[in-house]
């Protein structure tokens, strides 16, 4: 092992570890204005929704023509079931199985 | 916390949640493993990027940079700025997790990835969360990562990048699941709305991964908005 690529991953470790840590460990159990309640409320569905919907659209930054429509097909049954029945192994197993399924209609 | 039989189920609630997600972890980590030996790192070099760092699209993006030998503190910035969304993702989920000692912070902090955040914040949204349900699905993601990784960086070669199976859809699949335990009301559509469209204009106008900061901000604040009126 090279030491200098050990000593660059050391420090890729410990940046990536103080944003994970900073806030989470710091601002435990404390109490913020309730401006800010109220904006973190809304912070993962926003994050959900930002890490689903390119996941959706996109393969590396274009858009995935070839896999949209399986995509579409399989990201509206999980969504539809995870509404109705709140499950969350049974919506994203039948959203797979629907998008193999558009998968191998459609090419 | 609770008692131990609790929170042993707890762990493997967690772990068991973690599945899908660790399985998408493991494919993409083979294929993390197959480029950084293309990109001239040694199998060790590789599964320590793994067990330390633990960041998917930090790593990725340190690949090309080492390379091409870039300076040290080039490859460690880029790191933190892609690590930033981790920021924002800590202060949410302390308004969820309460009562827990600093030293399992710290431990839960390091187990911080998009995918973890994204199962205990919809896990939070139904009941309350415990730390063992968080270090369950940590300790699923680390195996599936540092596995996936030693395996396509050993065994790349004979193998080849992985075909992904459904792998890859699995796991928006779950954040698509997760997502719909928080629309209730009007404010929360206006979030998804938002979140959506700056995700969208995001991938196509921004670099790397930030449009998940610009999304997990604009997005949040149009809540917060939306929320008042």
């Amino acid at each position: 092992m090279r030491v200098e690529v050990a000593l660059i991953i050391l420090g890729m470790a410990a940046v990536t570890y103080v944003t994970r840590a900073a806030f989470t460990v710091t601002l435990q159990d404390r109490p913020l204005p309730a401006l800010a309640e109220r904006w973190l409320r809304h912070v993962p569905l926003a994050i959900l929704t930002a890490l689903a919907i390119p996941g959706l659209l996109f393969t590396g930054g274009a858009l995935d023509f070839p896999l949209l429509l399986p995509r579409l097909a399989g990201g509206l049954a999980t969504f539809c079931l995870a509404r109705r029945t709140g499950n969350l192994f049974v919506a994203v197993a039948v959203g797979v199985l629907a998008y193999l399924g558009a998968l191998r209609l459609l090419t | 916390m609770t008692g131990a039989p609790k929170a042993r189920g707890e762990w493997i609630q967690g772990a068991a949640d973690s599945l899908p997600l660790a399985l998408g972890a493991f494919a993409l980590a083979i294929g993390f493993g197959v480029v950084a030996r293309t990109a001239g790192l040694s199998v060790p070099e590789t599964s320590l990027m793994s067990a330390l760092v633990f960041a998917g699209s930090a790593q990725f993006a340190a690949l090309p940079l080492l390379s091409a030998s870039a300076a040290p503190a080039t490859i460690i910035a880029t790191t933190a700025a892609i690590n930033l969304r981790h920021l924002l993702m800590g202060v949410s989920l302390t308004r969820v997790l309460r009562g827990v000692s600093r030293p399992l912070l710290a431990a839960v902090a390091f187990g911080l990835t998009d995918e973890t955040y994204a199962l205990v914040m919809g896990r939070a949204q139904r009941q309350p969360l415990s730390s063992p349900y968080i270090l369950g699905s940590f300790l699923a993601m680390y195996v599936g990562w540092n596995v996936g990784t030693g395996l396509g960086a050993g065994l790349g070669a004979l193998i080849g990048p992985p075909e992904r199976y459904g792998l890859d859809f699995a796991v928006t699949a779950v954040f698509i699941a997760l997502l719909t335990f928080f629309l209730q009301g009007r404010p929360a559509w206006g979030v998804l709305g938002a979140a959506a469209a700056i995700s969208i204009g995001g991938v196509l106008l921004l670099p790397g991964n930030s449009h998940l900061i610009a999304a997990g901000l604009g997005g949040s604040l149009v809540g917060a908005a939306l929320e008042k009126g």
